[in-house]
């Protein structure tokens, strides 16, 4: 199964479902979010791998489950979280909260649930309930902008906390999957304990590589952690520009990331592997070598992971 | 034979790319000069503004100083390309700043 090609037909199919001139607002959803560059991008272009929309389609390789049922979880997962970056979107206030927007998420939240009944033949139990997910995302999102607008410090329990809680949505068609296939309470701990450790250890590379650009926009959880790690000393309460980054590369929170990063992908390597979900698994080992590359880098030069990045694009292109 | 006349183009911007990568004063200093580089083309026969082509010597320079001498320096158009990915960030921020995860 292409799960890529599956995501994007999943996602016309809710576009044409919507007629116009809602569907053409719709298909032109990733540039509106600010996720893409250009017009009428597909989902599979947005992201850099299938996780991020297609992670019940990976998970079911040992489920032995009709593809329809599949699809259904794929179409649940995927709404559910377009639907969480559009809603987080126009409560940050990164995009107009116009009608056609929120037409199309409100649209795409109903599909989400109509899905996930059809799945379950009816109404969902408490852990493959979105209604439960979105409560919990909406109080993790409001929680985040209060840390982030006041850089309070943080520990790396409450930050890892507040990241899963965030990203709830994107765990619940998973679990419902595995909940059809039979599989047992244990099972679906597991699955869901795979997702979050991918969860976790992506969010933590990204909080590494876009810290700067994140306090741009109002916030960084990785200046949040420097402050909690520093907080028995007498941290700069507002600090900025070089002498912030100074901070940052000094403090080592950067590389403490980054070994969260490996860890978790390392976690999500071994559960996805003992589910049987072997692609999912080589994905995650792939992850894992290459933060572990980038925590030996930082290691041994503070701030090499976010240089990367930052030459990540010439280098493909220069030096490939 | 100098180090100098044994790189070719592709082996010293890959030195290049090594330095920045491996020292954060390079890459600052780097991204400074590049947000002084003040020429705009509109065509492609635009000349090079004196002022521009003064830092452009400079960055190379520093680049000579950072590669250990084998450089021949970058062109203005590979200059204009530094800035878009390294100041403007046009190659990165055009795709999402959750390329790699799904949180929201």
């Amino acid at each position: 199964m292409n799960v890529s090609d599956l995501v994007d037909d999943l996602y016309e199919a809710f576009v044409d479902g919507l007629g116009d001139p809602l569907a053409a607002y719709a298909r032109d959803l990733p540039r509106a979010l600010g996720l893409a560059p250009r017009a009428n991008c597909p989902w599979s272009d947005v992201f850099s791998h299938d996780v991020t929309l297609g992670a019940p389609a990976l998970l079911s390789e040992r489920m032995k489950l009709p593809p329809e049922v599949v699809r259904d979880a794929v179409l649940a997962h995927a709404l559910a979280v377009i639907d969480a970056f559009g809603t987080d979107r126009v409560e940050d206030l990164q995009v107009p909260g116009s009608p056609e927007l929120l037409a199309v998420l409100g649209r795409a939240r109903r599909q989400r649930d109509r899905a996930i009944r059809r799945i379950l033949g009816g109404p969902p139990p408490p852990d493959c309930d979105f209604a439960h997910a979105d409560a919990l995302t909406t109080k993790a999102l409001r929680k985040e902008r209060e840390v982030l607008l006041a850089s309070v410090p943080v520990d790396l329990d409450t930050y890892e906390r507040q990241s899963l809680e965030k990203q709830s949505a994107g765990i619940v068609a998973s679990v419902a999957l595995a909940r059809v296939a039979g599989w047992d309470q244990r099972l679906r701990r597991a699955v869901r304990a795979t997702l979050e450790s991918v969860a976790l250890g992506l969010q933590a590379y990204d909080d590494v590589v876009d810290w700067e650009d994140d306090l741009s926009r109002g916030g960084s959880w990785t200046v949040c952690l420097m402050k909690g790690r520093r907080a028995a000393e007498t941290a700069d309460r507002q600090t900025e520009g070089a002498r912030l980054r100074a901070q940052v590369l000094r403090s080592g929170v950067l590389l403490g990331l980054l070994d969260r990063a490996v860890h978790h992908m390392s976690a999500a390597r071994r559960r996805a592997s003992a589910l049987g979900a072997e692609s999912l698994a080589a994905w995650a080992a792939s992850r894992r070598e290459r933060f572990e590359t980038l925590r030996n880098a930082e290691s041994a030069s503070a701030g090499y992971a976010v240089r990367a990045h930052a030459l990540s694009a010439w280098a493909g292109e220069v030096l490939a | 034979m100098t180090l100098h006349a044994t790189l070719d183009p592709h082996s010293q911007l890959r030195a290049l790319y090594q330095a920045l990568l491996s020292d954060q004063e390079c890459f600052d200093e780097f991204k400074r000069l590049l947000q002084l580089y003040e020429f705009t083309p509109e065509e492609a026969e635009d000349e090079e503004p004196v002022d521009a082509t003064e830092i452009r010597d400079r960055l190379n320079e520093r680049i000579r100083t950072w590669v250990g001498g084998a450089f021949d320096g970058l062109s203005a158009r590979q200059t204009l390309q530094w800035r878009a990915i390294i100041v403007e960030e046009r190659f990165n921020v055009s795709l999402s700043p959750w390329k790699e995860a799904n949180g929201y």
